[in-house]
Protein backbone atom coordinates (compact mmCIF):
# COMPACT_ATOMS: atom_id res chain seq x y z
CA UNK A 1 0.00 0.00 0.00
CA UNK A 2 1.34 3.38 -1.01
CA UNK A 3 1.35 6.02 1.72
CA UNK A 4 -0.03 9.38 0.52
CA UNK A 5 2.42 12.27 0.67
CA UNK A 6 1.27 14.81 3.25
CA UNK A 7 2.61 18.32 3.77
CA UNK A 8 1.67 20.92 6.38
CA UNK A 9 0.51 24.24 4.95
CA UNK A 10 1.50 27.42 6.86
CA UNK A 11 -0.73 27.80 9.89
CA UNK A 12 -1.02 29.58 13.22
CA UNK A 13 -2.76 27.19 15.57
CA UNK A 14 -5.84 26.18 13.60
CA UNK A 15 -5.79 29.36 11.50
CA UNK A 16 -4.52 28.97 7.95
CA UNK A 17 -4.34 31.55 5.16
CA UNK A 18 -7.29 29.84 3.48
CA UNK A 19 -9.76 30.05 6.36
CA UNK A 20 -8.44 33.49 7.34
CA UNK A 21 -9.34 34.72 3.85
CA UNK A 22 -12.75 33.09 4.27
CA UNK A 23 -13.36 34.89 7.59
CA UNK A 24 -11.83 38.25 6.55
CA UNK A 25 -15.02 39.98 5.27
CA UNK A 26 -16.95 39.04 8.40
CA UNK A 27 -14.07 40.10 10.66
CA UNK A 28 -13.93 43.46 8.83
CA UNK A 29 -17.66 43.98 9.41
CA UNK A 30 -17.21 43.12 13.11
CA UNK A 31 -14.39 45.65 13.20
CA UNK A 32 -16.73 48.35 11.89
CA UNK A 33 -19.48 47.32 14.31
CA UNK A 34 -17.13 47.42 17.32
CA UNK A 35 -15.84 50.85 16.19
CA UNK A 36 -19.39 52.23 16.38
CA UNK A 37 -19.77 50.47 19.73
CA UNK A 38 -16.69 52.31 21.00
CA UNK A 39 -18.04 55.58 19.55
CA UNK A 40 -21.18 55.23 21.68
CA UNK A 41 -19.26 54.98 24.93
CA UNK A 42 -16.59 57.59 24.09
CA UNK A 43 -19.10 60.19 22.92
CA UNK A 44 -18.57 62.31 26.05
CA UNK A 45 -14.75 62.13 26.17
CA UNK A 46 -13.14 65.46 25.07
CA UNK A 47 -10.14 63.84 23.32
CA UNK A 48 -12.44 61.63 21.23
CA UNK A 49 -14.75 64.57 20.53
CA UNK A 50 -11.84 66.67 19.21
CA UNK A 51 -10.22 63.93 17.11
CA UNK A 52 -13.20 61.97 15.78
CA UNK A 53 -16.59 63.61 16.32
CA UNK A 54 -16.07 67.34 15.64
CA UNK A 55 -14.74 66.77 12.07
CA UNK A 56 -17.92 64.85 11.09
CA UNK A 57 -19.60 67.09 8.43
CA UNK A 58 -23.10 67.92 9.76
CA UNK A 59 -23.36 65.91 12.95
CA UNK A 60 -20.05 67.32 14.24
CA UNK A 61 -21.67 70.71 14.97
CA UNK A 62 -23.27 69.12 18.03
CA UNK A 63 -19.91 68.89 19.83
CA UNK A 64 -18.68 72.36 18.78
CA UNK A 65 -19.57 74.83 21.54
CA UNK A 66 -19.02 78.58 21.09
CA UNK A 67 -20.02 80.28 24.37
CA UNK A 68 -19.95 84.08 24.72
CA UNK A 69 -16.46 85.00 26.08
CA UNK A 70 -18.21 87.15 28.72
CA UNK A 71 -19.88 84.06 30.17
CA UNK A 72 -16.66 82.10 30.66
CA UNK A 73 -15.13 82.03 34.17
CA UNK A 74 -12.13 84.32 34.48
CA UNK B 1 -27.21 52.26 -35.14
CA UNK B 2 -30.24 51.34 -33.14
CA UNK B 3 -32.63 48.74 -34.44
CA UNK B 4 -35.23 48.86 -31.71
CA UNK B 5 -35.11 48.72 -27.97
CA UNK B 6 -32.41 46.91 -26.08
CA UNK B 7 -33.81 44.21 -23.83
CA UNK B 8 -31.89 43.51 -20.65
CA UNK B 9 -32.63 40.31 -18.78
CA UNK B 10 -31.51 39.93 -15.21
CA UNK B 11 -31.67 36.84 -13.04
CA UNK B 12 -32.96 38.88 -10.10
CA UNK B 13 -35.62 41.03 -11.75
CA UNK B 14 -36.64 43.31 -8.90
CA UNK B 15 -35.67 43.32 -5.27
CA UNK B 16 -38.23 44.69 -2.87
CA UNK B 17 -37.18 47.21 -0.23
CA UNK B 18 -37.54 44.57 2.46
CA UNK B 19 -35.29 42.14 0.59
CA UNK B 20 -32.60 44.81 0.32
CA UNK B 21 -33.06 45.70 3.98
CA UNK B 22 -32.79 42.04 4.97
CA UNK B 23 -29.67 41.47 2.87
CA UNK B 24 -27.86 44.58 4.06
CA UNK B 25 -28.85 44.71 7.72
CA UNK B 26 -30.36 41.56 9.17
CA UNK B 27 -28.66 38.73 7.27
CA UNK B 28 -25.31 38.89 9.06
CA UNK B 29 -25.07 39.40 12.81
CA UNK B 30 -22.10 41.75 12.29
CA UNK B 31 -24.14 44.17 10.16
CA UNK B 32 -27.13 43.87 12.51
CA UNK B 33 -25.08 44.71 15.62
CA UNK B 34 -23.19 47.38 13.68
CA UNK B 35 -26.44 49.05 12.61
CA UNK B 36 -27.69 49.06 16.20
CA UNK B 37 -24.46 50.65 17.47
CA UNK B 38 -24.49 53.20 14.62
CA UNK B 39 -28.12 54.10 15.39
CA UNK B 40 -27.24 54.39 19.08
CA UNK B 41 -24.34 56.70 18.26
CA UNK B 42 -26.64 58.94 16.16
CA UNK B 43 -29.37 58.83 18.82
CA UNK B 44 -27.20 60.42 21.54
CA UNK B 45 -26.69 63.86 19.91
CA UNK B 46 -30.21 63.73 18.41
CA UNK B 47 -31.84 63.25 21.84
CA UNK B 48 -29.54 65.85 23.40
CA UNK B 49 -30.35 68.46 20.74
CA UNK B 50 -34.08 67.71 20.81
CA UNK B 51 -34.37 67.96 24.61
CA UNK B 52 -32.20 71.10 24.77
CA UNK B 53 -34.34 72.75 22.08
CA UNK B 54 -37.53 71.82 23.94
CA UNK B 55 -36.17 73.04 27.31
CA UNK B 56 -34.96 76.36 25.90
CA UNK B 57 -38.26 76.91 24.10
CA UNK B 58 -40.22 76.01 27.24
CA UNK B 59 -38.19 78.44 29.40
CA UNK B 60 -37.88 81.23 26.84
CA UNK B 61 -37.30 84.57 28.55
CA UNK B 62 -36.04 83.02 31.78
CA UNK B 63 -32.71 81.78 30.49
CA UNK B 64 -29.45 83.64 31.06
CA UNK B 65 -28.99 84.22 27.33
CA UNK B 66 -32.36 86.04 27.28
CA UNK B 67 -31.91 87.90 30.59
CA UNK B 68 -28.44 89.10 29.57
CA UNK B 69 -29.93 91.10 26.69
CA UNK B 70 -32.29 93.02 29.04
CA UNK B 71 -29.51 94.22 31.42
CA UNK B 72 -28.02 96.86 29.02
CA UNK B 73 -24.70 97.16 30.80
CA UNK B 74 -26.23 97.47 34.29
CA UNK B 75 -23.84 94.77 35.52
CA UNK B 76 -20.82 97.04 34.93
CA UNK B 77 -22.28 99.81 37.13
CA UNK B 78 -22.85 97.42 40.04
CA UNK B 79 -19.13 96.97 40.56
CA UNK B 80 -18.70 99.97 42.89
Amino acid sequence: MVQPLTKAIPHFGKITLQNLAYYAPNLALWGGASTFGLFIFTEGVPVFQDTFFKPIPVLGQHWIKNPDPQDLPQ
Amino acid sequence: MSKGRKIVLTLTPHQSFYTTLYNTVFKRNSTFVGTIFFAGFLFQPALDSALTAWFENHNKGKLWKDVKLTLNGAAEEDDE
